[in-house]
């Protein structure tokens, strides 16, 4: 089936299985390997990525259901200078170690954001609930989303 | 010790975070090679059987293009566990197995153009089993009515001990008794297993693997498929975490056979239950302990009885419970102790290495069996340990290498300190209501740094300095997302004066690497590893001295380098880079060594936790309100790296506390088989973890320091069972301290 | 060979014709929760889907005589957020918030919630004490309306033909007097599926019950309603006293009616304290209000 959907930025139409997980279809046909599988159940948020600004899990969604919609990944952020503060924070503040979590986290850190500029730490906690990490405890992460809602620039 | 340091215990950023943070670190699922095929490994959804396989629906099914079975594969026995040829160990396991032991056992494996069609491959494959009774758990194991190998299913059993521990418990005055269990626990590396391989132009076979050692893959393709060590290239590549749950090789041998057998370049991968059910876990153990102490609070003597669950296969089942033995031995002073450890087979997911290897284990019911030996005496938990706890320079009673600095006891009495623990004691149960109950718990714990006293410790490093001002250290490391790269990097920047920015340090692979014994495990990567990177870069920075003394006619004493830069009062700066430079133009040399650095010892480490929960005794959920876990690691080479192994330490250790298990029905299924079932610790049941870091340094430990990932599994869990029983006034031993066991403990209260 | 055919309808009147040429192989799709995750567990790749999210009527939530009516794509995160829902069905908004994790709540739908049937779904104890209706279509068009609690029938099971989708889900809001809560537990604090839940919706006047309706999850084939603890809430005065003795009527409850099932001993505890937390809710409500 053909879709037309915006892809980190890029408006593209493309003939694609729309039987496809959506992770699949990210990280198969648009190759973008931030996406990341941990699960495939929609428990772990590793291959979290944004559906019109809001997190999701893109293994609990068919590739055929974005036509009509937006999508962005770690690598729109990248292109839009939207990650540059978020991954810093989370670098200089230790919030990455094995680093397989770590987009997915970033992209439900970056939904919040949409939804709400000055969340609470709470707030913040609860964005992350469906991010497993098993290599921080969450207290980095946490503490690097705070600083980027400070506004806290690192070099 | 000199404290002034440049670059030991700094918070320096780590080279690959960004990186991993812009999706762009290739982990092994995100690497394709042309021409590859996929692959799928058919688990075996049986227990215990034997398995036969028609092949030809599966061959059937468009794109896939190989089945291999038991009948294909080599019949060279091996034991994934074996790190080097001369580990002792059982030999039963089967590139692909004919006789399944638990589900999940690799029985086949299909592959094809396509994820997609390997996956209907696996679907169509025709497999009928002849099955056996299956033996699940260590009490239908100890029966011994349905054998898994051999002619028992006892699978390892050793007595240690010190002292008279019989007869001392004659003089006594108290002793105290208390029977637990520790469960299964999943890895829960967020990145699942996977393995790809290749043949490169010279026939050899290329084995790109998120593991730990990669000698031990090399070693293990080696032995199942009767290839030459030279020509397997074993490459570490970027994990999506370990936590010992890739350090045996799984899908290796399988992957590595298929490129073999195939000529082309073959990826396998597991899902998140695939992993859970056919990887390896933290063995389970059943525990009962005896203590005998007296009315002043001396410990007299110990009997510790270990049952270990060690799954299908021999794997660890010695090693295990060998490692948790030991640990017994050096935390408290204890005259007459016996050890009686035995490990089983049984038909559930083999054991393997799990982040701390058996102390989390042995210390989650000892650590309760001291609180109830003080409760016992209404003496102050933290008090008792204290007046048992080790002191630095203390011998190993059963002789084991001697306990270096150890400093639990500062551990203990700082950590008090800063909780509060005497007034919170005395208060906790103010905050009592109806629905909510409060308590304060304690918890010290040791672990080692490396195999020093057991097995071969040694590594081999290869430095030089190259004309481009970089540093290049090669040795066998793997960073399993704990920073160990920056580790080297810190300890080689502080002895060259130079940034870490300008220092590379490839990980493991068998074609550059210089060899090394036993990998990134059992806690021995900083002290050994450091260690080693510390003694090389002296050497070579003696070499580059000596070298500059013969081009610019000057003694060593005039010399000053720093930043990178080397000179005299009479010379101009120059790089380390221009030096190496001119060493080749002048001297026909080069700056590279290569040093052999055997481990100087195994000293212990230490760690005391301090916690208070909130427990619901309605639903029996708990709540971590505060913990504090004090480190005893000598000196921190990077806080933020040590801070993170706490923190991260602590949510495994509170999970195996309260939430997690790998749980198999009586037929031998898995019934927590992904994470909606299987409950890790997320971020709003993380507390914030407050660390305190005794730094008072090791003396064989580079820049004194000693190891800290192992050791963060281990006591955070015992102090929030220990809070959970002042809490409830109950003694709940069993792990993990379900809601469901929490109201149990209550009601029969 | 079976074809693969999507197709995303856009108004009813297209759903309708999608549903005429729905075959045995095709599933409807609308957060995709359980179905993409089912299809890739069991490894099943040649299907048709009917993706019923593009249809913006069913993504509506709207105030209508008296009557809520929620489209049946409604997603979890829009329970939660929905100022509508916030005041008319609070327990509506708490049961959605509780539901899985943020990423899953901006996916799944209430219309999704109900046609899979879960035992311990957890908007549907919600739906069940507020008698929420269903309307339904099938593949000629036609609409009919019946009681969630009729169109579940059992795990797993509805009354839901072949060719038929739920479209929209009708409640009627709680008046002024009226108080209602939802609360679960489940294996840790968040994103984790119920052991046990329930809902309680009260009406209160000068702090007399006058009416209840109370149905607690998990503790049968589909939410148990408990006239047990209605009967003992109805004409009495709301207050601490009240809660204790309806804290033992759920233990009372869940031994009524798991009697041999093993979790009984667990839940006969744990019920107190979602019964608590209801308490506990309403009260803080009711402070509000006041």
């Amino acid at each position: 089936m053909e879709i037309k959907a915006t892809i980190n930025g890029d408006e593209i139409v493309k003939n694609i299985n729309p039987n496809k997980r959506l992770v699949d279809f990210l990280r198969d046909d648009m190759n973008l390997k931030s996406v990341k599988e941990g699960c495939s159940e929609g428990e772990c948020g590793a291959c979290t990525v944004l559906l019109d600004k809001k997190a999701v899990t893109s293994c609990t969604l068919f590739a055929g259901q974005i036509d009509g919609c937006e999508i962005t990944t770690v690598e729109g952020l990248e292109k839009t200078g939207e990650l540059e503060l978020i991954m810093k924070s989370f670098s200089k503040n230790g919030a990455i170690q094995c680093g397989f979590c770590t987009p997915g986290m970033i992209m439900s850190a970056k939904a919040l954001f949409y939804k709400n500029s000055n969340p609470s730490k709470d707030e913040i906690i609860k964005a992350i609930e469906g991010n497993l990490c098993r290599c921080t405890g969450y207290n980095k992460i946490v503490k690097s989303i705070e600083e980027v809602r400070d506004g806290i620039e690192h070099e | 010790m000199n404290k002034n340091f440049r670059y030991i215990g700094k918070r320096i950023e780590r080279d690959d975070s960004l990186d991993k943070a812009r999706g762009k670190a290739l982990y092994l699922d995100d690497i394709e090679k042309n021409n590859m095929l996929h692959g799928k490994i058919y688990m075996s959804n049986k227990p215990h059987a034997f398995v036969s396989i028609n092949k030809e629906s599966a061959l059937k099914v468009e794109g896939v293009t190989h089945v291999f079975t038991y009948e294909d594969v080599p019949k060279n026995l091996y034991c994934s566990h074996q790190w080097f040829p001369g580990a002792d160990v059982v030999e039963d396991e089967n590139i692909l197995q004919k006789k399944a032991r638990f589900v999940g056992d690799r029985i086949a494996l299909i592959l094809g153009e396509s994820k997609e069609a390997v996956n209907k491959g696996i679907k169509a494959l025709e497999v009928s089993y002849d099955e056996l009774e299956p033996v699940i758990g260590i009490d239908e194991a100890k029966k011994d009515r349905s054998i898994i190998n051999g002619d028992t299913n006892l699978a390892f059993s050793k007595i240690l001990s010190c002292g008279d521990a019989d007869s001392a418990f004659n003089e006594c005055d108290y002793i105290i008794e208390d029977e637990g269990s520790t469960p299964k626990v999943h890895h829960s590396a967020i990145e699942n297993h996977g393995c790809l391989s290749e043949m490169d132009e010279f026939n050899n076979i290329v084995v790109y693997a998120p593991c730990q050692v990669v000698f031990q893959v090399r070693h293990i393709i080696a032995k199942a498929l009767d290839y030459p060590y030279s020509k397997i290239r074993v490459k570490k590549i970027t994990i999506g975490g370990s936590f010992g749950g890739k350090g045996m090789p799984i899908l290796e041998t399988v992957c590595a056979f298929a490129s073999l057998k195939t000529g082309r370049p073959v990826k396998i991968t597991m899902n998140r239950s695939e992993t859970i059910m056919g990887s390896r876990s933290r063995n389970s153990t059943r525990i009962k302990i005896k203590t005998g102490f007296n009315k002043d609070g001396k410990i007299i003597a110990r009997k510790i009885d270990a049952e270990v669950d060690g799954g299908g296969h021999f794997t660890n089942a010695a090693a295990v419970t060998m490692a948790m033995g030991k640990k017994a031995f050096r935390l408290y002073k204890i005259k007459n102790q016996v050890f009686n450890g035995k490990s089983y087979y049984t038909n559930t997911v083999p054991g393997g290495a799990c982040r701390g290897y058996g102390s989390p284990q042995i210390h989650a019911i000892s650590e309760i069996n001291i609180d109830n030996c003080a409760k016992k005496i209404n003496m102050d938990p933290v008090k008792f340990r204290l007046i048992n706890a080790v002191d630095p320079g203390d011998k190993d009673p059963i002789g084991a290498p001697e306990l270096g600095n150890a400093r639990i006891k500062d551990c203990l009495i700082q950590g008090a300190e800063a909780f509060n623990w005497v007034e919170r004691k005395k208060h906790i149960k103010r905050k009592n209501t109806s629905r909510y109950s409060y308590g304060i718990g304690v918890a010290a714990g040791t672990h080692g740094n490396g195999y020093k006293g057991a097995f071969p410790d040694f590594t081999n490093v290869n430095i030089s300095i190259l004309p481009n001002n970089r540093i290049w250290i090669k040795i066998g490391i793997h960073d399993l997302g704990c920073g160990t790269v920056l580790t080297m990097q810190q300890i080689a920047a502080e002895v060259f004066k130079i940034s870490t920015k300008n220092i590379d340090v490839p990980q493991g692979d068998t074609f550059i690497s210089p060899y090394d014994s036993a990998g990134t495990q059992a806690s021995r990567v900083t002290f050994v590893c450091g260690g080693a990177v510390k003694k090389a870069s002296e050497v070579i920075v003696n070499k580059m001295l000596e070298n500059y003394t013969k081009l610019f006619g000057c003694s060593l004493e005039d010399i000053i380098y720093e930043d990178g830069y080397i000179w005299t009062k009479n010379n101009d700066k120059i790089s380390y880079g221009d030096l190496a430079d001119l060493v080749e133009s002048k001297l026909e040399s080069n700056l590279e060594v290569s040093v052999k650095y055997n481990s100087p010892g195994n000293p212990a480490v230490y760690a005391a936790s301090f916690v208070e929960v909130k427990v619901d005794n309605y639903s029996g959920l708990v709540e971590v309100e505060d913990i504090l876990a004090v480190h005893d690691l000598g000196q921190a080479i990077n806080k933020t790296l040590v801070e993170g192994q706490i923190e991260g330490g602590a949510q495994m250790s509170i999970g195996m506390a309260l939430s997690e298990e790998i749980e198999y029905r009586k037929d031998g299924t898995v019934k927590t088989d992904n994470f909606s079932k299987y409950h890790i610790i997320n971020s709003p049941s993380m507390p914030q973890v407050k660390s305190l870091l005794i730094e008072d340094g090791e003396p064989g430990g580079p820049f004194g320091a000693k190891s800290v990932g192992e050791i963060t599994a281990v006591t955070p869990g015992p102090a929030v069972i220990n809070a959970i029983n002042d809490a409830l006034s109950c003694n709940i031993c069993d792990h993990p301290a379900t809601p469901e066991r929490i109201i149990k403990a209550v009601l029969n209260k | 060979m079976n074809k693969s055919i999507f197709t995303a309808p856009k108004s009813l009147d297209e759903l309708k014709t999608a549903l005429s040429k729905k075959t045995h192989n095709t599933y409807i799709v609308a957060g995709g929760t359980d179905l993409a995750v089912g299809m890739n567990k069991n490894k099943i790749y040649d299907f048709s889907l009917i993706d019923i999210t593009k249809i913006k009527e069913l993504k509506k939530i709207e105030y209508k005589d008296d009557l809520i009516e929620i489209g049946s794509c409604v997603r979890m995160v829009d329970l939660e957020d929905n100022e509508i829902i916030n005041k008319y069905v609070p327990s509506l908004s708490k049961a959605a918030s509780c539901i899985g994790s943020t990423q899953i709540r901006n996916l799944a739908t209430i219309g999704g919630n109900i046609a899979n049937a879960a035992q311990c779904a957890d908007t549907v104890a919600v739906l069940f004490a507020f008698d929420a209706e269903v309307e339904i279509i099938n593949s000629i068009g036609e609409i009919r309306k019946e009681l969630v609690y009729d169109v579940i029938q059992g795990i797993g099971q509805t009354t839901l033909k072949d060719d038929e989708v739920i479209i929209k889900v009708i409640v009627k809001g709680q008046e002024a007097n009226e108080y209602s809560s939802f609360s679960k537990i489940g294996a840790r604090k968040t994103v984790t599926i119920s052991k046990i839940n329930a809902c309680i919706k009260l009406a209160l006047n000068d702090n007399k019950i006058t009416d209840s309706r109370v149905y607690i999850g998990s503790i049968g084939v589909k939410a148990v309603r408990s006239l047990l603890i209605e009967n003992a809430l109805n004409n009495k005065v709301f207050n601490e006293e009240l809660k204790e003795k309806i804290l033992e009527l759920g233990s009372k409850q869940v031994l009524d009616s798991i009697p041999k099932r093993k979790s009984k001993d667990y839940k006969k505890i744990a019920v107190k304290g979602i019964l608590d937390d209801i308490f506990c809710d309403i009260e803080k409500r009711r402070n509000l209000d006041e």
